[in-house]
């Protein structure tokens, strides 16, 4: 073997380096396939050399070895130039010849005739001097003239090969076309500049990280939205960053996701940079290479913090609707009526004691329904079918046979395919109800106790009344007996005496006629009663009363008063009231008239208003109201029932009872009631 | 009953016609001069009211009352024995009347004794 055959065999340490130092920016491929070629020509050289040897023909194998190593240089599948120790091209396979279009004397040329782009020739020229004086393998990336003229970019990579002496004997020149990689380099490096813009466009945060969780990747929202750095992010597992409470779950998940490398979504509170904590929608995906495995887990956060807490407020707010719903026993519906769908709340189903949850059915409701009050829910349930708004009230008798009084309404919302929709809810009304009915059991007990209470307040005068005439009459007699009795009897005066007895009888027993009607309790009873009578009662009650006030007493009935239906002792009761007010007010009054005007007149077509006027005190206007109070009195003695009760009783008769200060001196009583009163709930009168 | 052989004038006041109608007969019967008045102020407007030797007073009136008659009469310093008579039936009124210088207070109807007897007590507090 001669020195030349031996750097063959060194050779392979050569390879081993190529291989090691070759670069995996794409060319790996093509370069393994150059070293693979490399190795097995070694290969063969080897065996070549073994055949030669055996033929003993070293100098045969000498020329042959130039030609040889043109043979080996040519038949890798590449561009590779060998250079002498100098540095000048001693050697180009085909390849170069074919890519360049020249020949070997203009590749000779290279520094000069523009193989190499203008642009990147310094460069190369300088790497390779230095490499030359120095034998360090170089490596220049440069543009390389096709032939066609585009300049197209090839890695260089000139390696030396050194003789046995360890001196350099030439340089091995690799030229690997690595334009459609840098191409593609340059088009990921825009596209991933692109790529950033559009991420750091998004309108939401986005987060990469590698398969194993470490944070890679924080858009510009992102970092401006958490306030850290990528490096402190990184941490986010402890930093605070995201909140303590969402923490643990979102660990979990995405451990899970992780595991699985399924797609996950969750919502979690992250912190702004000053510290609030903000709701975020979190969605994450993998993606993944061509085998299929995750390479990297995008995640995208969207801020829904407004919405996230617009939903806390409404579920609260149902929660306190709900609250609301059940504290004031209003139960509401969304009803297909025609279609028998009924959506009902929670309360509508306490209200009418069905499980909550089960199906509603207009048959169901029927079926509870109060005999006595069936047909007009038949009836509200035709007009409601036919797509009116309506109100109802009616009793419904529950499972437990509990009675319920339920007032609603209901109202047609839309009409879907010719079907009403309705909206509406409903009140258990039985509490009030049977409220109303005890109160006005009480009002009438009250009024009962009034008359009696008022009349035992009269008790003086009562007792007056009867006294008055009895003692007359007890008078009357004994001087009857005297007269009598007398020597010459005194049969005239005897005779008058006798006769203002009886007449004081008949008063007495006026009095109590009149006082017997007042006392007894009824209940409420209407008739059809004319005012201007029942006004006239009282006020023949009233006139010995009066007269004593020394009130000047003035009525006024109007000629067409239509009748009434009404109470009419409770109503008499109200004016004798109203009456024995007005003297009274006027029992101080000494420089002018008692001046007392009783008046009956028709208001406004239906109603009937009867007034009684006087000269009295009057009633500053401040105090006007209270006058109605129960209890409020401004009489010394007096118990303060007579005008509350009389209200009542006026407001019973669908009327009303009023006050006025007049223009002169003393106040205006005034009330006044509907000819009819309009019948009320179940179409059946007021009772007691 | 008869002083120095004139009728003694009692003074009837109440508002209530029949007793102003019945009392005088009786009174006459009994040997009295009698007077009726409506009112206390007709009363202390007339001329009665220096005549008077015994007054039978109701107690409630309109205007002016009988006991307001009372403190009237004792502050104008005229001192004539009183006789309440009164319709109410109200009896805790009597001992306070009693107390303030009033003769008798009776309630109707009273028999016609109990009336001469008041009038005999008011006679002797002169």
């Amino acid at each position: 073997m001669t020195e030349d055959a031996a750097p063959f065999e060194s050779h392979a340490d050569d390879l081993a380096r190529l291989r090691s130092s070759v670069n995996d920016l794409g060319g790996r491929t093509a370069l393994e396939r150059v070293v693979q070629r490399l190795s097995e020509l070694v290969a063969d050289n080897k065996a070549l050399r073994k055949q030669l040897a055996e033929r003993g023909s070293a100098e045969e194998a000498r020329p042959g070895l130039e030609s040889q190593s043109s043979l080996i240089v040519n038949s890798i599948p590449g561009l590779v130039a060998t250079l002498t120790p100098a540095g000048e091209v001693e050697l180009v396979n085909d390849q170069v010849l074919q890519y360049c279009g020249g020949t070997l004397r203009e590749m000779r040329q290279w520094a000069t005739n523009g193989t190499v782009h203008p642009e990147d020739l310094a460069h190369a020229v300088d790497v390779i001097g230095q490499s030359m004086m120095s034998g360090d393998p170089y490596e220049i990336i440069e543009r390389i003239r096709r032939f066609d003229g585009v300049y197209r970019w090839f890695q260089v990579r000139g390696l030396p090969l050194r003789g046995s002496s360890g001196g350099i004997v030439r340089w091995y020149v690799l030229l690997t076309d690595i334009d459609d990689l840098k191409r593609a380099q340059d088009a990921l490096r825009e596209s991933e500049h692109e790529s950033r813009l559009i991420v750091d466009s998004i309108p939401g945060l986005v987060v990469a990280l590698a398969p194993d969780g470490e944070v890679e990747f924080v858009n510009r929202q992102g970092l401006e939205f958490f306030g850290q750095p990528l490096e402190e992010l990184k941490h986010w597992g402890t930093n605070g960053a995201i909140h303590p409470e969402d923490l643990p779950r979102l660990i979990e998940d995405f451990t899970r996701a992780i595991a699985s490398g399924c797609p996950f979504e969750w919502e979690v509170r992250g912190r702004r940079f000053d510290g609030v904590y903000r709701w975020f929608q979190s969605r994450g995906f993998p993606l993944r290479d061509a085998s299929g495995r995750i390479v990297r887990w995008y995640n995208l956060l969207v801020d829904i913090d407004e919405r996230k807490r617009a939903e806390e407020e409404l579920r609260r707010a149902y929660d306190s609707f709900a609250d609301a719903q059940r504290l004031s026993k209003t139960g509401s519906f969304i009803t297909d009526l025609v279609g028998d769908d009924h959506n009902w709340s929670e309360e509508t189903y306490r209200i009418f004691e069905f499980q909550p949850g089960t199906k509603v059915t207009l048959q169901r409701i029927r079926a509870i329904i109060h005999p006595d009050d069936q047909p007009s829910f038949e009836s509200m349930i035709a007009r409601a079918m036919s797509g009116g708004d309506v109100t109802f009230l009616f009793r419904i008798v529950t499972a437990r046979a509990a009675v319920k009084h339920v007032r609603g309404i209901a109202h047609v919302i839309e009409q879907i395919e010719g079907r009403p929709m309705f909206v509406g809810a409903l009140q258990d009304v039985t509490e009030s109800m049977e409220a109303e009915e005890a109160l006005n059991k009480a009002r009438s007990e009250l009024a009962h106790v009034a008359r009696v209470t008022t009349v035992s307040a009269l008790t003086a005068s009562i007792a007056h009344e009867i006294n008055q005439p009895l003692s007359g009459i007890i008078t009357n007699a004994g001087t009857c007996l005297r007269m009598l009795a007398a020597d010459s009897p005194d049969i005239d005066g005897a005779r008058e005496t006798a006769r203002r007895t009886i007449r004081d009888g008949n008063r007495a027993s006026d009095v109590i006629t009149r006082l017997r009607a007042l006392f007894s309790k009824k209940e409420f009873a209407l008739e059809s009663l004319d005012l201007n009578d029942a006004t006239r009662e009282v006020i023949a009650l009233s006139l010995s009363d009066l007269q004593r006030q020394r009130v000047v007493l003035q009525s006024e009935f109007a000629d067409d008063l239509p009748k009434v239906t009404g109470d009419r002792v409770q109503l008499q009761q109200v004016i004798l009231n109203l009456v024995r007010n007005a003297s009274d007010a006027m029992m101080d009054v000494d420089d002018r008239p008692r001046q007392l005007l009783v008046r009956t007149e028709r208001e406004n077509g239906d109603r009937v208003r009867v007034t009684v006027r006087d000269s009295g005190i009057g009633v500053d206007r401040q105090s006007m109201d209270k006058l109605f109070d129960a209890f409020y009195t401004t009489k010394s003695g007096g118990m303060g029932i007579g005008l509350s009760v009389s209200r009542s009783i006026v407001e019973r008769h669908q009327g009303r009872l009023w006050a006025e200060p007049n223009d002169g001196p003393g106040a205006t009583f005034s009330f006044s009631i509907p000819l009819e009163p309009i019948p009320r709930s179940h179409g059946q009168w007021p009772t007691d | 009953m008869e002083v120095m052989g004139q009728q003694p004038l009692v003074s009837v006041v109440d508002d209530d016609e029949s007793v102003r109608e019945s009392l005088p007969d009786l009174l006459r019967q009994c040997g009295f001069a009698a007077q009726t008045f409506s009112s206390a102020e007709a009363f202390l407007a007339s001329e009665a009211l220096d005549e008077t030797r015994c007054l039978i007073l109701d107690i409630a009136m309109p205007g002016m009352s009988g006991p307001d008659l009372q403190q009237e009469l004792i502050r104008r310093r005229h001192r004539i024995p009183i006789v309440f008579i009164t319709a109410h039936s109200d009896e805790s009124v009597r001992p306070e009347l009693l107390a303030r210088g009033a003769a008798e207070c009776l309630f109707k109807p009273f028999s016609e004794t109990a009336l001469i007897d008041a009038l005999n007590t008011a006679l002797r507090m002169r």
